[in-house]
């Protein structure tokens, strides 16, 4: 067979970080999909896991999650994917608690808002051990405070009853640990 | 503590959903007209991503999650348009990957000689079975491949990580081994129809974590084409090979 091979350069430049992925998901491309879920999969597995505890509801948050990303590409608005991305995870994984009923709408925070664009950060694109490393930079308390807020689905108030902690100071805990982080992570980008 | 401070610090609850909906919507009209506390929130609010960076020794979740969430997918995907001849059954994902289960079960056969692989192949075995016993008529393509893919009378045609396997004008890419192809990129195949001076695009194709990729390329008239390539294309496919084929095996 002879093939006649064309030059590197007429091949069309092709993206694949995520907002160029969501583009072509918006155009119903399944690869495009199959490759977003490869690579951010984890994210809300991790979410899920996190906030529900067993592997079967987990599953079932994930599917939805992606499953919305299929259906609803357009609520991604651009900008940082992988907080959005937690941000929606987070959400299905309440909205799971509360199908079953294991918690009330009313002790439940409210829902992250998944229309609202995020700042893109270099640090979204360091991955998890970066990330990993600076999360364990942060005082236990901090990160506990912010641990319980985001995955454990409780309000400023209620972590300050699980805590024995008084209000203000698991306000003050929850900002200085995400202050902190940002900047670890800032710190870890070259510029 | 001022009320401003005060604001400052509900602007990182809010941040990370740490707020009951009516806190939520009183920060959230404070932030409306605050440039310092909504320069705040905008500063902490992506950290959520961070926040959720998996732990390194959290166990991934079934790889039939992502079977069935391609399955759901897979019907309603953008399908590249290819030569009728070439055209690549349209299978549901989920159906290629229990093919390509089952290429994988065979070649574990091969190898399998002791009393303990022939355990973990039995298991294997039941566990096929069950998936099997779970899905619908369009079955009938998948178990079509598998009785192919394994069957004594099926023509082998070795090539680079795998063979080509036809079978009653039926043809196959059964791969393994197969390298993950670089980002953004996937495999294609190549045919030549007889008689035909330009290859034409085939299906693309990208091998699982095992590096298994079981890849239908001619549902009836395999004997119509003379060969076969596979080169590394941008996802997407290309209308003619941009790089070196890994392999062009003659079909005669």
């Amino acid at each position: 067979m002879r093939v006649e091979l064309r030059k590197a350069a007429n091949i069309a430049d092709v993206s694949d970080d995520a907002e160029r992925l969501m583009e072509r998901v918006r155009a119903r491309d399944a690869v495009a999909f199959e490759q977003l879920y490869d690579e951010h999969h984890r994210i809300v597995w991790s979410i899920a896991m996190r906030v529900l505890g067993e592997r079967e509801a987990a599953e079932d948050v994930t599917q939805a999650v992606f499953m919305k990303l299929w259906n609803a590409p357009e609520r991604f608005v651009g900008g940082n994917f992988p907080g959005w991305l937690a941000r929606v995870a987070r959400n299905r994984a309440l909205d799971a608690l509360r199908s079953r009923s294991l918690r009330s709408t009313e002790e439940l925070p409210a829902s992250l808002p998944e229309d609202e664009r995020l700042e893109e950060l270099a640090f979204a694109r360091l991955d998890a051990g970066h990330i990993r490393r600076a999360l364990a930079t942060l005082p236990p308390e901090q990160r506990n405070a912010i641990e319980l807020g985001f995955f454990g689905g409780l309000t400023h108030e209620a972590i300050a009853a699980r805590t024995g902690d008084p209000l203000g100071t698991v306000k003050t805990r929850i900002r200085s640990g995400l202050r902190k982080l940002r900047t670890a992570l800032d710190g870890k980008i070259e510029r | 503590m001022s009320e401003h401070d005060a604001y400052l610090d509900d602007a990182a609850a809010l941040a990370i959903g740490a707020l009951s909906p009516a806190e939520a919507e009183r920060v959230r009209s404070h932030l409306a007209t605050c440039e310092e506390c909504r320069a705040e929130y905008t500063a902490l609010a992506p950290l959520v991503g961070a926040i959720s960076a998996p732990e390194a020794d959290l166990a991934p979740p079934s790889p039939l999650l992502r079977e069935r969430i391609m399955a759901q997918v897979a019907p309603g995907a953008k399908v590249r348009s290819l030569p009728r001849n070439t055209r690549a059954p349209a299978w549901p994902l989920y159906l290629v990957a229990a093919a390509s289960f089952v290429a994988a079960l065979v070649s574990t056969f091969n190898l399998a000689t002791t009393r303990e692989s022939m355990n973990q192949m039995k298991t294997r075995v039941v566990a096929l079975q069950r998936r099997v016993d779970s899905l619908t008529h369009s079955l009938q393509n998948a178990q079509m491949a598998a009785i192919d893919l394994t069957s004594a009378d099926a023509t082998r045609m070795p090539v680079h990580h795998g063979e080509i396997v036809m079978r009653h004008g039926r043809m196959y890419l059964a791969m393994h081994d197969m390298p993950m192809p670089p980002r953004g990129h996937v495999y294609q195949a190549w045919v030549m129809p007889r008689g035909g001076k330009k290859i034409e695009p085939s299906a693309t194709f990208m091998p699982d974590r095992d590096g298994v990729a079981v890849v239908p390329i001619a549902e009836h008239n395999a004997g119509s084409m003379t060969e076969v390539a596979v080169s590394v294309e941008p996802v997407g496919g290309s209308k003619q090979p941009t790089t070196k084929p890994m392999f062009v095996a003659s079909l005669e």
